[in-house]
């Protein structure tokens, strides 16, 4: 299949001083597709991030965005480029279609087609109904909305997303969601970092994993669980067990007091040694995090 | 890729976002118009009110004019100052640490540099309209001699591009928002009193007098006392290019030294 490459990047690096926050990267993205990088804090998908739109310059290697590297043509790709940042960084004094028009200024719009513009942005996020309220009455997950439809006053055709649901509740969640997998279906091209294993599981085609400013696993999130876990997964309690659970021949993983049994069948867990029948057990399908979790124990630190 | 997609950078496309930044500022300075404006003028107002009035009544002529016509130049002079040195170190600061507006307007095509260019003419902007505000406050006590006073406008536009970009080289080297205290006391406060805003700096000792000249504010208050006054004099061509020089030298400096904090 002959795809159209978005973003190339080959020995991507980037340093603060002695810290080396991205170290030599290798990752491709192509159109139309949704991309998520996934890591711990510090894992350098922020400062990746901001070097594919020259908020901040490399300082290594080689990057391409829609053909162009970004340090010499960083004007004219966030022509084409919406950004959502981590955290909300609105104009707090104006109205919500006043941040959208003022945004909307910096990209050459104005008069009646930044009007009208405006207008459809805010029905998109059922925003219109607040249309002339201040950003300080607006709940968290409304703001991030703005933040959201902020990025795409000059329809960009890579949109870049900082964490976009980080401290949000379900509901916003979903709204956001949905209203990202209608973006892809649009032919947008998606990146985005988060923290969530559900959110990258429901939204991307195919993630990186990165920690200490490397890419230490790549996939789709199907074939990353597939590849490396078993089928299911039974969570239980450790207080419901007999001493010497350890012992069995069962792949287990450990956290607090929970402990998490993997297995290809069910019937693999006609072993376990229950104390008693009374206790949480919740069977289940392997899924990302239980993936994250487990490159967690074994090469990622805290 | 298509070309067409990308608009090509040009000149008239630069200056549509030189002014977008300049308009984003103004429309959130005037939804508190209010509470932005009356302070500012009701200061000088107090200077005039407390020296101007109260105390000239024991002092004679002061360099050849009454000691209330002497200060009302010095107090449009020195409210450029103040406005333009509060809106660059906290007014900036905020933008930058709390608001995070930079990080938003530089995800846009705008640059670090139309950025900075906007919003200092924006603040240029404003403390020219201070000074003419000022202006016509004095000029209803009868302080203002001639119709050339209304280069005062011109003159705080240019008060306030210096004092920007000095306000904003400080704000790219403040890691803590108090430690603008050191800067507001320390220089901007001394600068107030010896720059001939309320006494002329004729008779001070030699050394001393040298050292105010060096200070810009004396050279924006010269300009302004002369065209309060109506008395244009072909020496005023050196205040104006010694405050000329404040700016050529601020301006990559303090554009320079703040993309290098912002931009990581």
């Amino acid at each position: 299949m002959d795809r159209n490459i978005v973003i190339r990047a080959r020995g991507l690096k980037k340093f603060f001083g002695p810290v080396t926050a991205v170290d030599g990267i290798e990752f491709e993205v192509y159109e139309g597709e949704c991309f998520a990088m996934l890591g711990p804090n510090g894992a350098g998908k922020t400062s990746t991030m901001r070097m594919l739109y020259d908020f901040s310059p490399r300082d290594g290697g080689e990057l391409e965005v829609f053909g162009l590297d970004p340090a010499r043509e960083g004007e004219r790709l966030r022509q084409v480029i919406g950004v959502v940042p981590q955290s909300d960084n609105l104009d707090l004094e104006l109205t919500v279609r006043e941040n959208l028009e003022v945004y909307g200024s910096y990209y050459g719009l104005r008069g009646d087609r930044l009007k009208r513009k405006v207008d459809k942005l805010l029905e998109l996020m059922s925003l219109t109904g607040k249309a002339d309220s201040g950003i300080r009455q607006l709940s968290e997950g409304m703001k991030r909305r703005l933040t959201i439809l902020r990025a795409l006053v000059q329809e960009p055709r890579l949109v870049i997303l900082d964490e976009p649901t980080t401290g949000l509740d379900p509901q916003a969640r979903h709204h956001i969601w949905a209203f990202l997998r209608q973006l892809k279906a649009g032919g947008t091209t998606l990146i985005f970092t988060t923290h969530y294993m559900d959110e990258a599981e429901r939204l991307c085609n195919r993630l990186v994993i990165m920690d200490k400013g490397k890419i230490i696993e790549e996939g789709s999130p199907q074939e990353l669980i597939k590849n490396n876990l078993p089928r299911l997964v039974l969570e239980i309690d450790q207080r419901d067990l007999v001493d010497g659970w350890q012992d069995m021949a069962l792949n287990f993983e450990f956290y607090g007091d929970q402990v998490f049994f993997m297995a290809d069948s069910e019937q693999e867990f006609s072993t376990i040694p229950f104390l008693s029948d009374k206790g949480r057990k919740i069977l289940r399908p392997a899924n990302l995090e239980d993936f994250f979790l487990k490159l967690t124990g074994r090469s990622l630190h805290e | 890729m298509n070309n067409s997609t990308f608009i090509l950078p040009r000149i008239e496309n630069r200056v549509r976002k030189v002014f977008a930044v300049w308009r984003r500022h103004q429309r959130v300075y005037f939804k508190f118009l209010i509470a932005n404006v009356l302070p500012p003028f009701l200061e000088p107002l107090m200077y005039i009110l407390a020296f101007g009035v109260g105390l000239a009544a024991y002092i004679g002529k002061v360099a050849d004019v009454p000691y209330a016509v002497f200060l009302a130049p010095g107090m449009i002079a020195s409210t450029a100052m103040w406005s333009a040195s509060f809106e660059t170190t906290y007014g900036t600061f905020v933008r930058m640490e709390y608001e995070k507006i930079y990080e938003a307007i530089l995800a846009s095509p705008v640059t670090f540099f139309e950025m900075i260019l906007g919003e200092v003419l924006w603040v240029s902007t404003k403390t020219a309209m201070f000074s003419l505000g000022v202006l016509i406050v004095v000029s209803t006590f009868g302080l203002v001699s001639s119709w050339w006073c209304l280069l005062v406008l011109p003159l705080g536009f240019l008060g306030g591009m210096l004092f920007s970009l000095l306000g904003i080289l400080v704000t790219s080297q403040v890691k803590e928002m108090n430690n603008f205290n050191f800067y507001l006391t320390g220089v901007i406060t001394p600068m107030f009193f010896f720059s001939g805003t309320v006494f002329p700096l004729h008779d001070l000792p030699n050394l001393l007098r040298g050292a105010c000249l060096a200070l810009p504010l004396t050279h924006l208050v010269t300009m302004m006392r002369a065209s309060c006054q109506g008395r244009l004099e072909p020496s005023l061509i050196f205040s104006l290019g010694i405050c000329l020089a404040w700016c050529a030298i601020l301006w990559p400096l303090a554009v320079g030294f703040l993309r290098r904090r912002i931009v990581v």
